[in-house]
């Protein structure tokens, strides 16, 4: 539909500034990872330098040592740039409804023969693609990524190893890239990873939507300052009260510990997608999904009878 | 297909005389002046609004009046065409009877409105 | 009737705009919609293109426009009070991207206005004055050969020559295509010129609704002198005089219906001199609404 490409055009400038710094975030965070656990080998290695073939792959076995891409990918995107793409999320709903009230082109898209619904839905399906972009974006580029750190780090190791045990650099290498869990089985778990990352802030961003519906007329500087702040304070409140999930899952506890907790922890991390265990699936986890659709949904219907029963201006 | 007359009609649209009679009145001068004569074809209703610019509606019930009374006459397929241009006398009819009524406002009588009008037109010759 | 207005109440908070609002607009008729500012009309309007929420009954078409029947709108030309346009599009953008909402657009009739309104259609919408884009805004609700016209203040900020070819233009959208045209304003001389009906707007209700050659022949001023001692109630008994003042040492009375009529009583009563004048849109607005308090 024509609305929709409208909407994407009108605010393509948010959008391309959230892919790149969800881009240039995710790689940064990997490459610094990534060097992180080279340098830690290329330690143990420069300390124990007549380490032999079996002894290596002992060290490999430990948890920091098990250069897994993908989970370190998915901590840097998902779990570290949650910040970047709830604010974006927010800022594109409010942008969505206040560029629409500043030129007032509301009195011009409610007095077009379509009806109220269509023109809601294109804006709830531009904010959709919208995120969606901006979280498959670094995704896509992934593979770049990993090519980057494979042609520059990795060498280096494999060099000054086979400097100090002797052992060819080509061996090394065949040996590290056997046991780097890399793309391209990774790659299709990420994506599936990203679509309830993708839902849980099309949600955040439909409920702000529904509140720019809803506060139309208030001052929207303001709008957005107010709601960021409001966002930003819960989480970190939720994150120091509440403990937050480690890579693998576990909760290190915060500052309230209430036998509540891990109940409303297993209810809010589920509901909010922020599950890891849902994550590095090679299958889209279907019931958070089909949870998203139908609170989409509800969010969309709720939008619609907000706007049916007020004044269109 | 006869040339239709272009002829142009001012109206003052804020004087309190309404618009159809103003361009009622406006066309029987034009035909006592003989701007346009007996068998001139008329612009259409919509071709004079534009000119104006006035409402085609109120174009229309101008020509409705002048068909009525027998200045104009619309042939069907055809148009508006002028049908009698012995408007003169009813015109001068119309100028008299509003000078009757002004002179009678002010409190003159017939006699005197008469006296008047004779010294008027001997200063004017 | 293409457009009916029955008892349309509505209010802002506690403030009511619209206080029982009741009117028709017959198909094919030219309606001036006129009243101070703030009187409503625009709220009106906006509830005509079922922007509000009210009580009553509107119907356009045939149809409650409450029901939010989109379809409805197919038909309609809308153009707003305050303008209504995206700034970073080029006029032909913005008449593409409108004509994308209807069935068909007037090539041939944009091209046309454009020019008379001397529009450069490459032109960003940002870039425009206030004149441009209220011919704009006007072109995009003629683009598509609606039935109906409902423009909102359309006269403000055009120059006069602008103005005499916006009259034009509207006259012709009438006798050609049988356009309804709805239009307020509240400089009436502009309605005047056109409009065949009036609707007197005051304060949220409908003071006057009736067809402006009937008002122009209702509404007479008459100056009267009696020689005998009339008293000014013998007067206002008299049926259609709307009201009557002392005037030096007669009488000026305002007629609101049949003047004939009032004449020929008047005479009845022996006058010294009697004189009838014409009132035209604004001495009969001031009339009506200078009266409400």
């Amino acid at each position: 539909m024509m609305l929709i490409l409208k909407e994407l055009k009108e605010h393509k400038w948010t959008i391309i500034i959230g892919i790149l710094i969800t881009v240039l975030y995710s790689f940064a965070m990997v490459l610094s990872k990534t060097k992180s656990i080279v340098s830690y080998v290329e330690g143990t290695i420069t300390r124990n330098p007549n380490l032999t073939f079996s002894q290596l792959s002992q060290i490999e076995k430990s948890s920091e040592l098990m250069i897994d891409f993908s989970k370190t990918f998915f901590n840097s995107v998902f779990l570290n740039s949650f910040f970047v793409v709830l604010i974006i999320s927010i800022v594109l709903a409010v942008a969505l409804v206040s560029y629409e009230e500043k030129n007032n082109t509301f009195e011009y898209l409610f007095t077009r023969p379509v009806s109220y619904a269509r023109i809601l839905a294109s804006k709830f399906i531009s904010g959709i693609v919208a995120i969606a972009l901006i979280v498959i974006a670094p995704v896509i580029l992934y593979p770049a990524e990993m090519k980057f750190i494979a042609k520059t780090l990795i060498p280096r190791f494999a060099v000054s190893y086979s400097v100090s045990s002797g052992v060819e650099p080509a061996k090394v290498m065949a040996f590290i890239t056997k046991n780097i869990k890399a793309f391209p089985v990774s790659l299709s778990a990420l994506f599936c990873s990203s679509v309830p990352y993708i839902l849980g802030f099309s949600i955040i961003f439909a409920l702000a939507l529904l509140g720019g519906i809803l506060f139309r007329k208030r001052n929207s500087f303001l709008k957005v300052s107010i709601v960021i702040i409001v966002c930003v304070i819960w989480s970190i409140f939720w994150a120091y009260a509440f403990g937050t999930p480690d890579a693998n899952g576990k909760f290190a506890t915060g500052f309230i510990n209430l036998p509540i907790n891990s109940t409303l922890r297993k209810f809010g991390f589920n509901t909010l997608f922020l599950n890891p265990n849902y994550y590095n699936l090679n299958h889209i986890p279907l019931l958070p999904t089909i949870f998203g659709i139908l609170v989409l949904t509800g969010l969309f219907f709720l939008s619609h009878f907000v706007i049916v029963h007020r004044d269109k201006i | 297909m006869d040339e239709k007359k272009k002829i142009k009609v001012f109206i003052n649209a804020n004087s309190g005389i309404p618009i159809y009679l103003q361009i009622a009145d406006a066309l029987k001068y034009s035909v006592a002046s003989g701007l346009l004569k007996e068998g001139d074809k008329l612009l259409s209703v919509r071709e004079l609004a534009a000119q104006i610019p006035a409402n085609p509606n109120t174009v229309a019930k101008a020509y409705q009046k002048l068909i009525k009374e027998g200045v104009l006459e619309m042939r069907r397929g055809m148009g508006t065409f002028v049908k009698n241009d012995s408007v003169k006398e009813s015109e001068l009819k119309k100028l008299a009877k509003l000078l009757i009524e002004k002179a009678k406002s002010t409190g003159l009588t017939g006699e005197e409105i008469v006296k008047i009008v004779k010294e008027e037109i001997k200063n004017d010759n | 009737m293409i457009i009916e207005f029955t008892s349309v109440k509505k209010n802002f908070g506690k403030f009511p705009a619209l206080k029982g609002v009741s009117f028709s607009v017959p198909e094919g008729s030219i309606t001036g919609f006129i009243g101070r500012n703030g009187a409503g009309k625009t709220t009106t309007v906006r509830t005509m293109m079922g922007l509000m929420n009210y009580k009553g009954s509107a119907k356009v078409k045939g149809r409650e426009v409450k029901e939010g029947y989109a379809l409805l709108r197919e038909g309609i030309g809308y153009m707003p009070e305050t303008f209504s346009l995206y700034p970073y599009l080029s006029c032909k953008e913005m008449i593409e991207f409108n004509g994308k909402f209807f069935e068909k657009i007037d090539y041939d009739k944009i091209k046309n206005y454009a020019e008379i309104f001397e529009l450069d259609l490459n032109k960003r919408i940002e870039f425009l004055s206030k004149g441009t884009k209220k011919a704009l805004s006007f072109i995009i609700a003629v683009s598509t050969n609606p039935e109906i016209l409902i423009l909102d203040e359309p006269l403000s900020g055009m120059d006069p020559i602008a103005r005499n070819n916006f009259l034009k233009i509207l006259s012709e959208e009438c006798g050609k295509n049988g356009t309804t045209i709805f239009y307020s304003s509240h400089i009436l001389e502009d309605v005047e010129k056109i409009a065949d009906r009036i609707v007197l707007i005051h304060k949220g209700k409908v003071l006057l609704e009736d067809e402006l050659d009937s008002i122009k022949e209702n509404y007479k001023r008459i100056t009267v002198v009696f020689k005998n001692a009339i008293s000014k109630k013998d007067i206002e008994q008299i049926n259609g005089v709307k009201r009557t003042e002392e005037d030096g040492n007669g009488f000026l009375i305002i007629t609101k219906h049949n003047p004939e009529n009032i004449l020929e009583q008047l005479n009845k009563l022996s006058p010294s001199s009697i004189g009838i004048f014409d009132m035209n849109l604004n001495d009969v607005f001031k009339e009506i609404v200078g009266g409400e308090k």
